[in-house]
């Protein structure tokens, strides 16, 4: 495998041709939705190579410009249900909220771009439905849900981590009992607002909690990030690459018109290909021993504390929720993977507006 | 006009801190256990080794040659104008509105687009070059902020008023009739091109050949002096800072109508994002002048394109492909800082 | 001074001055920190003489001179020039009014140091029609030709035309400098410090070349720290103390040893400031 990293935007065309001339290469994968437009463009020069984008969405660009090539068939976009991730931690961090009489749910945003519309409505979503869930079935601590219910704030950056603390910290002043993290590493800014609270008043786990996206950010502060929305990125890659070794790749094309879903409960001919979840144990586990492949790697410290005493810390953590919290949002998993419930999926400007209009 | 040629002893020193910023970067690679002569002669190949790399090359070139001459019009004219970023941005936005939302008949609306980016790259240029004169705030300071501002100011337009309602990730694209042609399918590079070098020769015989390019550069050199030749300063503050604005908003607008494949501006500005800044070393590198900031442009975009085949074939990690155009860029910028300052002593 | 006895003296012709082409009444200019430089100053320089100042430096020569040349804003007075009543100048009406300033620091106003010798050449002269046209382009083939004459007439010594004026040695960068104002046609210049830090030769020639000046009929204003140079080719001086005139009179008529107590603040007996201030009656 070789990998070449994109510095600047104008570097997809040319990066994406250098690794398709190369006469070894089978399979090309641009990761992330910029690459959109490039990998449509590449892919119609080189048709011998298989090329895949992660959160992509070339394949409609295909369509919409040269509706004769439609679907390409050495082309395959992988997208993912973020949307409904989120809604499941955003009805984790409710029940949490109404389990400890906490007014309010946080998330940080990075750069106010469309496509963290479907993580901000799908976190909001999310919430609204725990609070009717507790009207049947916890109606003691049930409370209707209200606009101002979810705090969230676009930081206008996906690096700037002393932003991330900032917006995080006054969450947690105004007492949000968690904050979900869509703006990557500034997660760590709000690992931090985390930290000084638990410092000052000597906790060993939250609330106050936040959540982790995309990875399992679980380990990073074990005892106050209660669970992760994870996007499993490696999964699109290896099923790709097992498309690809198997002769399946162009087939699979043509069965979904070029595009491959992954998200909860989704398959690809009749297999199970799940890439969002929330993290579990399980999960943590594997994250965990690929903290140690690194640090062996490296020979630098990767992980907070050992092995052992993360993994512990994490399952008192979740073991000091109470019971129905889990079963509620594995409820909600269900429903989302029935289909008897829908998350909605907001990707325009009329749409954002409508659903900020309805839920906050 | 005579020929009035002042390139080539700088041209020199130029080549020179270019043989000593690569031997440097050689050592460092040595260090870090690679090749350097696998390296560069990956780098080498990256970028020159087939007619669609030389044409790749120039195309990363395109908007570096338009940002230097931002900054390089600025220090001739004694102000550090490092607000390119920001005009630029203002520029892709001008342009994006032209391009994507207005119809206009082909040959025009090129036209129109592209002015329409500069002049919003001027205007922008405005704000801080009106502080300068009116309020005496320094154009660092001015600059730095008016480039966070059209950051913020220019993502939202671009999602909020440009954006393409089947597209999340950024503006609509301009109209077929807006964009300039590329000239191979092969290579990114569009005559957008000679638009650029077009403005670069102007700037160049507008400074050298007009009276009021003269008395820019004097202001620039000597503001005493200037003064002593009857030359307004504030005109030359705002003459200098409309060139840079008109530069750099062609930089962004050649980003929007001029570079497939998107043929828009991404919503995270991801498509135009430090080019102004990276202007700013490619200005140095060209001594402050018009048309060595092309020559080294297309060193910048050499760098840029071939760096590619250097870290795929010789493995060389990105981060060290980055340090490696850092420390050639530092190197060639070493002699024009030197001489910045000690104009400055003397002064 | 070392030069005293070496550089060879200038001579020059005895004839009459005429009108007087710059009159200066009770002038009043503030140095850069607000305070009154000059108290408030009238004199005369007429057509055909050299009016020289002396003075020990920062006495408000350098206010005095800024004001006159339109780089200083005067705070009250009155300034005449060829005929010309100015309230705010500027240094293109002195140009346009016919005046030429050869400035006290070649390097920080006379000059361009990057630039070339071409360049150097039209630097306060780029807006005559002569090397630029309407519409504002530089007319190089004037230009060139031009600073060839300069460097020709008044033997500016330089590798050529396209040298840097910082790689020229200080005597041909005043040559230079004084050869562009002189040759303006002036009628009257102003010349600060026209000879410091000079060669001997150099400072021969520039002296000869301002009462050559004074020859032709300019009036010269010369104003010079180097009291041999003020004696030596003045018609008339005025020494400056403290932003005042504090004695003047014909060069004939003053020692060098009264203008040597003057310039320390004594003024000598029998002469106070208001005799002295007074034109001269030569007519």
């Amino acid at each position: 495998m070789v990998e070449l990293i994109s510095k600047v935007e104008a570097d997809y065309v040319p990066n994406l041709t250098t690794a398709a001339r190369d006469p070894d290469v089978q399979l090309i994968v641009g990761v992330g939705f910029l690459l959109s437009d490039a990998l449509a463009q590449v892919a119609q020069r080189f048709p011998n190579k298989n090329f895949v984008g992660i959160d992509t969405f070339a394949q409609s660009i295909i369509k919409e410009k040269f509706p004769a090539k439609y679907p390409l068939p050495n082309l395959m976009d992988i997208v993912y249900e973020e949307h409904k991730g989120s809604a499941l931690v955003g009805a984790l961090a409710t029940l949490l909220a109404a389990h400890y009489n906490k007014p309010y749910i946080g998330g940080v945003f990075g750069i106010e771009i469309p496509v963290l519309w479907k993580f901000e409505i799908g976190y909001k979503w999310g919430a609204r439905w725990a609070t009717e869930w507790m009207f049947k079935n916890k109606p003691d601590k049930a409370f209707k849900y209200r606009t101002d219910f979810v705090l969230w704030t676009y930081t206008g950056t996906f690096s700037d981590i002393p932003k991330g603390y900032a917006a995080a910290k006054a969450m947690y002043a105004k007492d949000a009992v968690a904050v979900y993290n869509i703006a990557g590493p500034l997660g760590l800014g709000i690992n931090q607002a985390v930290q000084e609270i638990a410092k000052a008043r000597g906790l060993k786990m939250g609330p106050p909690f936040w959540i982790g996206v995309d990875a399992n950010q679980d380990w990073i502060n074990p005892g106050f990030v209660i669970a992760s929305m994870m996007k499993r990125v490696d999964k699109g890659v290896y099923y790709a690459t097992k498309f690809v070794k198997d002769g399946k790749f162009r087939d699979l094309v043509k069965q979904t018109k070029g595009t491959l879903v992954l998200g909860i409960g989704t398959k690809v001919a009749g297999e199970l290909t799940e890439g969002i979840s929330v993290s579990t144990l399980a999960d943590l586990d594997e994250f965990i021993k690929m903290g140690q492949t690194a640090e062996k790697l490296t020979g630098k410290k990767v992980l907070p504390a050992p092995p052992a005493e993360i993994r512990a810390k994490v399952k008192a953590m979740r073991e000091a929720q109470p019971q129905w919290i889990w079963a509620a949002v594995a409820e909600l998993e269900k429903k989302i993977r029935e289909g008897t419930v829908t998350v909605p999926l907001v990707l325009t400007k009329p749409d954002i507006e409508k659903w900020r209009k309805e839920l906050g | 006009m005579k020929a009035r040629w002042h390139l080539p002893r700088p041209l020199i020193e130029s080549l020179v801190t270019i043989f000593i910023g690569l031997t440097a970067g050689a050592l460092l690679m040595g260090a870090f256990g690679y090749s350097p002569l696998r390296a560069y002669q990956a780098l080498f190949i990256g970028a020159f080794g087939t007619p669609a790399d030389v044409l790749e090359t120039i195309a990363f070139a395109t908007p570096l040659m338009l940002t230097a001459l931002t900054f390089s019009v600025g220090i001739r004219a004694g102000l550090f104008n490092i607000g390119a970023e920001g005009q630029m941005y203002l520029g892709a936005i001008g342009t994006t509105f032209v391009a994507g939302m207005v119809s206009l008949p082909p040959g025009i609306h090129i036209a129109a687009a592209t002015a329409s980016g500069m002049l919003f790259g001027a205007a922008w240029a405005m704000i801080p070059a009106l502080l300068k004169v009116w309020r005496g705030v320094h154009e660092v300071i001015s600059t730095i902020m008016a480039n966070w501002i059209a950051f913020h100011l220019s993502t939202y337009l671009a999602i909020n008023f440009l954006g393409d309602p089947t597209r999340a990730d950024r503006t609509v694209p301009a109209l077929p009739t807006a964009r300039y042609p590329v000239l191979t399918e092969d290579a990114t590079l569009t005559a957008v091109i000679f638009v650029a070098i077009a403005f670069c020769a102007a700037i160049y015989l507008y400074l050298w050949g007009t009276r009021a390019g003269y008395e820019l550069r004097l202001g620039g050199e000597n503001p005493d002096a200037a003064r002593y030749a009857g030359v307004n300063a504030n005109r030359v503050i705002l003459l200098s800072f409309v060139i840079g604005g008109l530069a750099a908003g062609l930089a962004g607008a050649s980003q929007i109508i001029g570079r497939p494949p998107a043929w828009s501006l991404y919503a995270t500005l991801g498509n135009v994002a430090t080019l102004g800044f990276d202007g700013i070393g490619v200005a140095l590198v060209g001594r402050n002048h018009p048309l060595g900031g092309i020559l080294a442009a297309f060193l910048f975009g050499a760098l840029a394109h071939g760096g590619r085949l250097m870290e795929y074939q010789a493995g060389v990690l990105s981060e060290l492909v980055r340090a490696l155009n850092g420390i050639i860029v530092v190197t060639l910028a070493v002699p024009e800082v030197w001489a910045m300052l000690r104009r400055r002593r003397i002064r | 001074m070392v030069g005293r006895e070496i550089v060879p003296r200038v001579s020059r012709s005895s004839r009459p001055p005429g009108d007087p082409v710059l009159i200066v009444r009770n002038l009043q200019v503030a140095n850069d920190q607000g305070a009154l430089a000059v108290k408030g100053i009238s004199f005369e320089v007429r057509a055909g003489e050299i009016f020289g100042i002396a003075g020990v430096e920062g006495n408000g020569q350098s206010e005095l001179v800024q004001a006159l040349a339109g780089l200083r804003p005067i705070r009250s007075g009155e300034i005449s020039l060829n005929g010309a009543e100015i309230k705010h100048l500027t240094p293109l009406d002195l140009y346009r009014l016919g005046g030429a300033h050869i400035p006290e620091d070649r390097l920080r106003f006379g000059l361009a140091l990057n630039f070339d010798l071409a360049e150097n050449s039209i630097l306060s002269r780029q807006r005559e029609p002569a090397f630029s046209t309407r519409m504002g382009r530089l007319n190089w083939n004037a230009i060139l030709s031009y600073a060839r004459q300069l460097v020709e007439r008044f033997n500016v010594l330089a590798p050529g035309l396209h040298t840097p004026v910082r790689s020229l040695s200080g005597g041909n960068q005043q040559r230079l400098l004084v050869g562009r104002e002189l040759s303006k046609e002036p009628v009257l210049v102003i010349a600060v410090h026209p000879t410091r830090g000079l060669d001997i030769a150099s400072t021969v020639y520039i002296r000869e070349l301002l009462v050559q000046m004074r020859d032709e009929g300019k009036g010269v204003l010369l104003v010079s720290a180097d009291l041999d140079e003020v004696l030596e080719i003045s018609d008339r001086i005025a020494v400056m103390y403290e932003g005042q005139f504090i004695g003047s009179g014909k060069v004939e008529e003053l020692s060098r040893e009264e203008i040597g107590l003057m310039m320390g603040g004594i003024t000598p007996k029998g002469r106070d400031e208001s005799a002295l201030a007074s034109s001269p009656t030569s007519d």
